[in-house]
């Protein structure tokens, strides 16, 4: 079947097999490595895109429902300027990341950023959440999509 | 080193991986896993092999691989010994296609021959004289605690072998390279020399990738000798082991634990390398600080057909402790004495050993982080106040919505192995300060610009007076007879700290006096440690020790019976902060994680609110983890609060809503 | 379960794991989306999928059957809108939208019960009608979305006798009765739901899980009306996820008119009456229990 989507901004077209994870079909044939297949079961969300502006486990997304999308990974968003903007929130923080959650919790931090930059308590702990991993202390992770939100607010105000 | 650069390519996805190893050629390996937890495999029947694609099965591995001394299977034999175990390992270019040809495998397997108990090996270890202490005793004490074993991580880890002509490059996370290198070249049967290991971080605060990382390395080797090719293969990380105590104690007339006699059981997996070393830690953690002198203990260790297991964060700590001072907990409460009075009254006095005969330090804090604890956390008013509204539940119209309670605990932690086996102790670094005056840290496994590798650049740049820039790290030039022991249990933090001091130094005297480049080496060699009689449980065990003081207060709904932990207190002596910020953060993770350990299920809308004081960091105290402090003091302070609280004696963790309401917490 | 004797290595895979390709149709209207269903006997609609993706293994394809209806393209069945009296949400809505709405907006309770489902990423996939049409289970927004009254519109096409053209069936009904038989019908499409929004002065949504096995769950929900310290209206509803929605409407209406606080004697008869309706809990002391404790929670909770 072929799927045509957008890539990182980018028009893409594959001929691939429609039930294939997206997670594999991103990573294999698009050199997408922000990307982990890790437990195929909707637990680690270290396979986080961005589907039409909302983060998605792309192990739960076959092939198929790519088509027409606009997908974002972390190696389209970390070339924007704004991508400072979650470094820095995270490093003002001292939230130590781990390799294999880094990318997919700068991207769930991404996605509540493109939605609102006042976010409620209860929004910012979900995006914490949505990656579940040992390395660091959800409420530190927090704190940091709280001055990544100030660091972008700031940016849109200076702009 | 660059923070800011390290967090933004970690987060943008650049920082490599053990996945992204070997470019796009590299063929992925599957495994077919037993389907049932014991069994006789009677035949497989494979199917024809596709063109490209590669075959292994434990007829084609050399056996087993060993972790000090204890051998761990490749693949099944005839016999199945737990679900999930690998059968065989399958290698293509197409993912799907190897999936595909596993799924067309036939077997035939029979159950298992005879009664599949458990295989079981105990040790009884005793001192002085029990039965009399028993009979002079002024209270007989009783606790017992069963703790679960914890199910394997749902989350895969890669590995990756890059095969280059005779050579063979293993892309892990994994805390021990060496046992990588060694175990590898011996399933290929080839020299040392052929095997390189490039190791990534591990997870923080755990010590999974012990040994696991070294049998997925093994199997993605043979595979990649077989297709001579690369090789990527997925393998999940084992669980922890749980155990089963009971424990009985004469106290005196003073409320001091004078005797013990301590039965117990640990649930292990099918196999579980290092289990002595784990064994060992459970005993000493039994003890925790209150000085024993008789004692007599049953301690077994239970293989069934159930998945591996490795260390748990305090590799058997965590288990010792939550028993011993929950036990602890019970003395106190029953001498009638306020619970902070009685920790403080039975902790070892100098000239003492504590637990069963470990030498005292002579900076011994531990009386004045508790007396620091109990000031911070009003412990002791809120301990009698909640203890009188339970007691008095019973004459109340109505029901709270919530009943609290508060729990202490005490512990202590020790950096680096206790047992023997040489393999395991020894640690080494080279400082080469080269013509340009850039210098390279040479280690066994490295933390890739990790907040210790930053600590390290800072505090060996300041000796040298060095910028943090000219300072990289490597352990690709580790030569093959410089087989370091595993990176955990604090081993880094106080071992190669002290070790990295002491090489600066002498590099900072030599810089002056001999021509560039300098090397310098520096290693540490534990083999059998002479100041530990592992027989009579006596002496100095460890290199460093951390010490801590926990309390934990939690509010039980009496609707549902879900737990709610709403402040922690931690006073932590971990020696000099290398980083207080992230000493600060290590601590908040595990607390997070230990929290999880403890309860279960409960819609928790606020987070706790954690208290931590590190206490006398003073720059000339040897550095030590604080990390794992967490898992050895919160369970048991956490289990006290809920007992209080629901006036349940709950023997079981993760505490659930259903225990209480069977346990009968009610008005 | 011990699983001996012959087998392929394959197993315990509801569907057949297929690696060869599903057909996939992307349908632009519901009409087109019946059509292809009746065109192709064993097709299987598909809303978020996050049901279906979760039940493979740790495979590079997800297990699909041979025609898949995608209703992605669908736009009509994206489409919320709100009218004086309630919420219309086309049925490809997915959950993390509906929560978007925003707590005030949305009926009492239900922000509460949408944001206990899933992590949000899955929430970003899960559609309120996929969450609705799940046959093996009770989705957990099913008794909150009962006591509010919703009701659900479905579309199928019926063969006519000598006919090449397929009759068009619309049909509303109370979401109750998706339940059992006859439930949702083969071929039958969910394409809108229509939660009334009348206001509650009380609602409460609660998920407990007693044990270490997060499958054993239970839900209370109960919506409540107070008028000058007299309770005029009660809704109140139990589920454990499979054994149905647990309601008893006889005690609903006989709660209504009673003066609050309730006294002892009322209290005992509420008990009772809880007792009975979670009979089918028959040995789970656990729940039983705790559904008296919470129905006296939210009782006290109304008369403060």
């Amino acid at each position: 079947m072929i799927i045509s989507f957008f890539l990182n901004g980018n028009p893409v077209e594959i001929d691939t097999m429609p039930h294939h994870r997206s997670v594999d079909l991103l990573r294999e044939s698009f050199q997408i490595k922000s990307i982990q297949q890790s437990c195929s079961d909707a637990l680690c969300g270290t396979c986080l895109i961005l589907m039409d502006d909302r983060p998605v486990l792309s192990c739960l997304v076959p092939a198929f429902e790519l088509k027409f999308k606009d997908i974002w990974t972390m190696e389209g968003i970390s070339s924007k300027k704004s991508y400072a903007d979650i470094v820095g929130g995270y490093k003002s923080a001292h939230v130590q990341l781990c390799n294999s959650c880094a990318p997919a919790r700068a991207l769930a931090t991404e996605a509540l950023l493109r939605q609102t930059l006042r976010p409620s308590a209860e929004l910012v702990r979900e995006t914490a959440e949505s990656v579940n991993c040992s390395c660091c202390s959800t409420r530190r992770v927090m704190d940091a999509i709280l001055r990544a939100a100030k660091l972008r607010e700031k940016r849109i105000h200076e702009s | 080193m660059d923070e800011g650069r390290t967090l933004s390519e970690k987060m943008s996805g650049r920082l490599k991986k053990p996945g992204d190893a070997g470019g796009k050629r590299v063929l992925s390996g599957r495994f077919l896993k037993a389907p049932a937890a014991s069994g006789r495999i009677k035949s497989i029947e494979l199917p024809e092999l596709p063109p490209g694609m590669v075959c292994i099965t434990g007829k084609d591995s050399p056996g087993k691989t060993r972790f000090a001394g204890v051998p761990v299977p490749l693949f099944t034999g005839k016999i199945i010994l737990w679900e999930g175990q690998p059968i065989l390992a399958a290698a293509g270019l197409n993912t799907t296609e190897v999936d595909e040809w596993i799924s067309r495998v036939k077997m035939e397997i029979a159950p298992p021959e005879g009664n599949a108990e458990p295989l079981v090996s105990e040790k009884l270890i005793e001192k002085g004289s029990t039965v009399e202490a028993f009979s002079k005793a002024f209270q007989v004490i009783e606790e017992r605690i069963e703790i679960p074993q914890t199910p394997p991580s749902s989350a895969a880890q890669t590995v990756v072998c890059v095969k280059d002509g005779a050579n063979y490059t293993i892309h892990a996370a994994s805390s021990w390279p060496g046992s990588i290198r060694q175990n590898v070249a011996a399933a290929l049967k080839t020299d040392k020399k052929n095997i390189h290991v490039r190791t990534y971080p591990v997870s923080p605060g755990s010590n999974k990738e012990l040994w696991f990382p070294t049998v997925t390395a093994c199997q993605a080797a043979l595979l990649s000798n077989r297709a001579k090719k690369s090789v990527r293969i997925n393998s999940t990380a084992p669980g922890y082991p749980g155990g089963d105590f009971h424990i009985r104690g004469a106290i005196d007339a003073e409320g001091r634990i004078t005797a013990l006699e301590i039965i117990f059981t640990l649930f292990c997996g099918a196999v579980f390398p290092l289990e002595e070393e784990f064994f060992e830690r459970v005993l000493l953690g039994l003890f925790s600080i209150y000085p024993c002198r008789n004692y007599s203990i049953l301690g077994r260790i239970s293989h069934e057909a159930s998945p591996p297991s490795t260390f748990g964060p305090g590799a058997g700590f965590e288990l010792g402790f939550l028993a011993g001072e929950l036990f602890a907990s019970r003395v106190a409460e029953l001498s009638l004495s306020p619970p902070g009075g009685w920790h403080r009254e039975s902790f070892p006095v100098p000239g003492q050993a504590f637990g069963p005969g470990i030498v005292l330090p002579k900076d011994f804090p531990m009386k004045d982080m508790l007396n620091t604890a109990l000031n911070l956390s009003d412990f002791e008013r809120k301990s009698a106040s909640f203890e009188q509204t339970r007691l008095s539940r019973h004459h109340l119209d109505s029901e709270p919505e919530f009943y609290r309670g508060i729990g202490l605990s005490c512990g202590w932690f020790g950096n680096g192995f206790l047992s023997s086996p040489k393999d395991l102790g020894s640690a080494f670094l080279t400082l080469t300060l080269d013509k340009d005056g850039e210098l390279t840290i040479e280690m066994p496994s490295l933390n890739h610009g990790g907040p210790l590798e930053r600590a390290w650049s800072n505090m060996t740049g300041e000796i040298l007076g060095i910028e943090d820039k000219s300072i990289n790290f490597t352990n690709r030039k580790i030569k093959v007879n410089q087989e370091a022991g595993p990176s955990l249990l604090g081993r880094n933090v106080s071992i190669y700290t002290k070790l990295l001091e002491l090489a600066g130094n002498d590099l900072l005297k030599r810089r002056f006096r001999d021509p560039l480049p300098i090397s310098v080496n520096r290693s540490r060699r534990r083999s059998g440690n002479r100041s530990w009689n592992p027989n009579l449980l006596e002496g100095s065990p460890f290199e460093n020790i951390s010490w801590g003081v926990g309390i934990v207060e939690i509010a039980v709904s009496t609707v549902t019976m879900e737990v709610i932990p709403t402040q922690i207190w931690l006073v932590i002596d971990g020696g000099k902060l290398l980083m207080p910020d992230f000493a600060k953060s290590a601590v908040e993770i595990s607390v997070e994680q230990t929290l999880r350990w403890c309860h279960t299920g409960n819609e928790q809308k606020e987070a706790t609110l954690v208290d931590i004081q590190f206490y006398n960091n003073g720059n000339k105290r040897i550095s030590k983890d604080v990390s794992t402090l967490p898992w050895l003091m919160i369970p048991a302070a956490y289990l006290q609060a809920v007992r209080q609280a629901s006036g349940v004696i709950i023997s079981r963790i993760p505490v659930t809503p259903e225990q209480l309401r069977t346990g009968g917490m009610a008005k | 379960m011990p699983f001996y004797g012959r087998q392929n290595s394959e197993r315990n895979v509801s569907m057949n794991l297929k690696y060869t390709s599903p057909r996939v149709f992307f349908p632009k209207s519901i009409s087109e989306a019946l059509e292809r269903n009746r065109s192709e006997a064993d097709a299987v609609f598909w809303a978020g999928g996050t049901h279906l993706s979760r039940y493979t293994e740790n495979k590079t394809v997800i297990s699909l059957p041979k025609n898949v209806i995608s209703l992605g393209m669908v736009e009509e069945l994206a489409r919320a809108s709100r009218s004086e009296h309630s919420l219309e949400i086309g049925s490809m809505m997915t959950l993390d939208r509906l929560a978007a709405i925003g707590r005030n907006t949305l009926p009492a309770g239900l922000y509460d019960a949408i944001i206990r489902i899933g992590s949000r990423p899955m929430r970003c996939r899960a559609t309120i009608g996929g969450h609705l049409a799940v046959k093996d289970k009770i989705g957990d927004l099913r008794p909150l979305l009962q006591l509010l009254e919703t009701t659900v519109e479905t579309r199928s096409l019926k063969e006519r006798h000598g006919r090449r053209k397929a009759l068009s069936l619309t049909r509303k009904f109370p979401i109750a009765l998706l339940e059992g038989k006859p439930g949702l019908g083969g071929g039958e499409l969910i394409c809108r739901i229509s939660i009334p929004t009348e206001s509650w002065d009380y609602g409460t949504y609660k998920k407990i899980i007693p044990t270490e096995d997060e499958e054993r769950f239970f839900i209370f929900t109960a919506l409540a009306r107070v008028e000058k310290e007299v309770l005029t209206d009660l809704r109140m509803a139990f589920s454990d996820g499979y054994t149905g929605v647990l309601r008893d409407r006889d005690v609903e209406v006989g709660m209504a008119g009673r003066p609050l606080r309730l006294n002892t004697k009322e209290l005992e008869s509420l008990d009772d009456a809880v007792d009975t309706i979670t009979e089918p809990w028959e040995k789970r002391d656990y729940e039983k229990e705790t559904a008296k404790r919470l129905v006296r929670s939210f009782m006290n909770h109304i008369s403060r």
